[in-house]
C-alpha cells in the first residue's frame, strides 16, 4: 500500500524558498528598525544637548559684560571669560557641555562664532551668533545648530 | 468515478480573507506613515534654538518702535474684510518688508540673515482664519510651513511670529504689543500707583510715597520694587527684614567674625582690622575698631568707570589712597552666600549681577544731588545687596526729607522704605580723618537716616537685588494679596 503522509519535494523546496524569502525580508526589516532607533536616539540627544546649549548661552550672555565682546573662528571672547566650540564639546564660560557618546559618538563640525554691530540708534542693536553642525556616520543627515542673541552695544 | 477533492478554499472565501488583510495592511500603512510625519515633526517644530531667534526679532519689533503700530494697527482684535490675509510678512529670505519701515536700517536683515530665517510672518489673533488660508497654495506660505500652522490651536487666539528657517525648522512664538517693557504697565498708571521719575538719573523711575503699588511676590515671599533702571531692570528688596539681625562688619568687640563664624571677644583676629597705616581698615587704637565700612574687597571694588581698584581715600578730595581688604564686609559675604543659597532656583534664574553704588557719602547737610555724585564714585557688581541710603531718601514724599541728606532736624516721613526698624543701608560715610573708616547709613526706627559703626547693632537687614529686564509681570501690585506675580 502506497504511504500518502509526508511532503513532496516540490511542496518541501516551495515551502523553503518562501521561509527563506519572508525571513530576508523580515532581516531587513530589523535591520531598518535598528537603524532608526540609533538615527532616532542619536538625534534625540543631540537635539536635547543643543537645547541646553542654547538655554545655557542665553543666561551666560545676560549675566556676562558683553561690553566687550570679540568672536572669531570658533571662539568667542565674552569680557573676562570665553565660548569655545570644540570637536564635541562645548565650553561656555565654566560650564562644558559635551555631545552625546551613546548609542554612537557625534562630532561637532563647521563652527562659526561671529558677532558685529549695527550702527543705528537701537537698544538692541549688536548681535552675537553661535553656530555649529553636529554629523556622525549614524546619523540620516547632520543636525544644524544656529543662535543668535541681540544686545545693545 | 473520481472522487471531488473538498480540501482547500472556496473563491468567496478566499476574497474576503483577501480584504480583510488587506484592509488591515493599509490602515496599519497609514498609521506608519502619520508616526513617521510626528516624529519628524517633532524634531523639526519648536526648537529651542529657534524659538530663542525669534525672540530676536520679537525683541527687534518691540524695542525699535519700527512700525509696530502699524503692525499692532493692522492685525490686534481687528476683524478681517473679504480677502484680506490675517498675516504681515515680515521677512520673506530677501529682506525685511520695506512697506513695514522695517527695511533700511539694515538691523532687520541682519538678524534675519545670522538667524538663518527663510521666512517671518506676523500672525493675527484669529488662528482659524488663518488655518484656513494655510489649507490653500499660498504664495507666502511653502507647504511645510503650511502643514506647521495647521498644527496651531485654533483656541489661542493670540498675535503670533511665525518662522521658517533655512534648516527645515519651524517655530512660532505668541507676540504682544502690551509687553513692549513691563514698564509700560506701569507709566500709564503713574499718578495713582507712586511711580516717578528719579529726578537725578534720567530714565529710571523709583516708586515713592506711604505705599505705592509695588508689591511683588517672588515664590511665596513678597518683595517690593524700588525703582525701575534705566536697563530694564527692576530693583527689589524684602518686604520683611531676615529673621537674623545682623552687624555690617565685626570689630574688637565682636563675637562673630568677618565669615560669620566665633569669634574670641576682645580681639581683631577674624576681623578686616589692619595695623598698617597705608591700609583702608587701619584703626588706632586697636581696641577701638569697630568694622571697616568698604563694602567691597580689594579689586571687587569698582571706581565711577566701573574699573576694579586695589585703594580708595578716606579723606573725600584727599589723593591720599589706601589699600583696600582682602575680605569683602561681614554683611556682603552673609548676603551673597547664606542668604543666596536660601533662595530657591526659580529665583534666583531671575536675579542678574548688576552694579550697585557704594562710595562713602559725607555727613554734612549736602545737598541730594552731592550726595549722588560721592555715592556714584565706587561701585561693586554683584548679586545681592542692600537698599543705598540714596533709595531710602528718593523713596519720600515730602519735599522736605529729601532736601539734605542727613538733618539733626525732625521730618514727616512719607516713604513706604521705613519700616520702623533700624536697619542697614550699603552706603558707608565718608571718613571725616583717616583715623575713622568704620561709620555706615542706617535707618532708625522713626525714619531717620543716621550713622553708626558697623559693628554696632545687630540692626535688621532687608536684602536688594535685581530681577532681569525680560521679566513679564501680572497682577495689580497693589498690596501684599495683589502682589506682582512672575509669569
Amino acid at each position: 500500500m502506497k504511504n500518502n503522509k509526508g511532503f513532496t519535494v516540490v511542496e518541501l523546496l516551495a515551502a523553503f524558498t518562501l521561509t527563506m524569502v519572508i525571513v530576508v525580508f523580515l532581516f531587513e526589516i530589523v535591520l531598518e528598525l535598528k537603524n532608526v532607533y540609533v538615527d532616532s536616539s542619536l538625534k534625540t540627544s543631540v537635539i536635547s544637548k543643543n537645547s541646553v546649549v542654547a538655554t545655557t548661552l542665553n543666561n551666560y550672555f545676560k549675566r556676562q559684560d558683553i561690553s566687550s565682546v570679540s568672536c572669531f573662528s570658533n571662539t568667542c571672547n565674552v569680557g573676562s571669560s570665553n565660548i569655545t566650540i570644540g570637536s564635541n564639546d562645548i565650553t561656555i564660560g565654566d560650564q562644558v557641555i559635551s555631545m552625546p557618546t551613546e548609542p554612537k559618538p557625534v562630532e561637532i563640525s563647521k563652527p562659526i562664532m561671529e558677532n558685529g554691530c549695527v550702527s543705528v540708534s537701537s537698544k538692541y542693536n549688536c548681535y552675537i551668533k553661535v553656530s555649529y553642525s553636529v554629523d556622525s556616520d549614524y546619523l540620516e543627515k547632520e543636525i544644524p545648530f544656529n543662535y543668535i542673541y541681540t544686545y545693545s552695544g | 468515478m473520481k472522487k471531488m477533492n473538498n480540501k482547500g478554499f472556496l473563491l468567496v472565501e478566499t476574497l474576503i480573507v483577501a480584504t480583510f488583510v488587506l484592509t488591515v495592511l493599509v490602515l496599519l500603512y497609514i498609521q506608519f506613515k502619520n508616526l513617521v510625519v510626528n516624529y519628524n515633526n517633532s524634531y523639526n517644530y519648536n526648537t529651542v534654538e529657534g524659538i530663542y531667534n525669534l525672540n530676536a526679532v520679537k525683541k527687534y519689533l518691540i524695542e525699535n518702535d519700527v512700525d509696530t503700530e502699524k503692525l499692532y494697527q493692522k492685525l490686534a482684535n481687528k476683524k478681517l474684510a473679504n480677502n484680506e490675509k490675517p498675516y504681515l510678512v515680515i521677512y520673506d529670505g530677501s529682506g525685511c518688508n520695506k512697506s513695514l519701515g522695517l527695511y533700511g536700517t539694515g538691523l532687520c536683515d541682519k538678524i534675519a540673515e545670522k538667524g538663518n530665517f527663510k521666512k517671518i510672518l506676523y500672525a493675527s489673533a484669529d488662528a482659524t482664519s488663518l488655518k484656513e488660508l494655510a489649507k490653500t497654495t499660498n504664495s507666502d506660505m511653502s507647504e511645510d510651513m503650511r502643514n506647521f500652522i495647521k498644527l496651531l490651536k485654533s483656541s489661542e487666539n493670540v498675535n503670533r511670529l511665525i518662522a521658517e528657517y533655512n534648516d527645515g525648522t519651524f517655530a512660532t512664538i505668541v507676540y504682544d504689543r502690551s509687553e513692549k517693557y513691563s514698564l509700560s504697565s506701569f507709566i500709564g498708571r503713574a499718578e495713582d500707583c507712586g511711580l516717578y521719575d528719579d529726578p537725578l538719573e534720567k530714565g529710571r523711575h523709583i516708586f515713592r510715597g506711604d505705599d505705592p503699588c509695588n508689591y511683588i511676590k517672588l515664590d511665596k515671599d513678597i518683595y517690593r520694587i524700588i525703582s525701575i533702571e534705566s536697563d530694564g531692570t527692576f530693583k527689589v528688596i524684602k518686604n520683611e527684614p531676615l529673621a537674623d539681625k545682623l552687624i555690617w562688619d565685626p570689630g574688637y568687640s565682636s563675637t562673630i567674625n568677618k565669615t560669620g563664624g566665633i569669634k574670641a571677644n576682645n580681639t581683631t583676629s577674624g576681623t578686616r582690622y589692619s595695623s598698617n597705616t597705608a591700609d583702608y581698615c587701619y584703626h588706632t587704637p586697636m581696641e577701638n575698631y569697630s568694622g571697616c565700612n568698604v563694602w567691597s574687597k580689594s579689586n571687587s571694588t569698582l571706581n565711577a568707570s566701573k574699573n576694579g581698584i586695589q585703594a580708595m581715600p578716606r579723606v573725600l578730595g584727599n589723593a591720599t589712597t589706601y589699600n583696600l581688604p582682602s575680605d569683602d564686609s561681614y554683611i556682603n559675604y552673609y548676603l551673597n552666600n547664606k542668604f543666596l543659597n536660601t533662595l530657591s532656583e526659580n529665583v534666583k534664574s531671575k536675579i542678574t549681577e548688576h552694579i550697585f553704588e557704594v562710595g562713602p557719602i559725607k555727613r554734612n547737610n549736602q545737598l541730594l544731588s552731592e550726595d549722588a555724585l560721592q555715592s556714584a564714585n565706587y561701585k561693586w557688581l554683584g548679586q545681592i545687596g542692600l537698599m543705598s541710603a540714596l533709595d531710602y531718601v528718593k523713596a519720600d514724599l515730602n519735599d522736605t526729607c529729601r532736601t539734605v541728606f542727613y538733618s539733626s532736624g525732625s521730618c514727616e516721613h512719607r516713604n513706604w522704605l521705613k519700616k520702623n526698624v533700624y536697619e542697614w543701608t550699603m552706603s558707608p560715610v565718608f571718613p571725616t580723618s583717616t583715623t575713622s573708616g568704620d561709620f555706615v547709613w542706617n535707618i532708625s526706627s522713626s525714619g531717620q537716616l543716621l550713622y553708626s559703626a558697623a559693628s554696632n547693632g545687630p540692626l535688621s537687614v532687608r536684602p536688594v537685588f535685581y530681577l532681569t529686564s525680560d521679566i513679564k509681570l501680572s497682577g495689580t501690585g497693589t498690596n501684599k494679596d495683589n502682589a506682582y506675580i512672575i509669569y
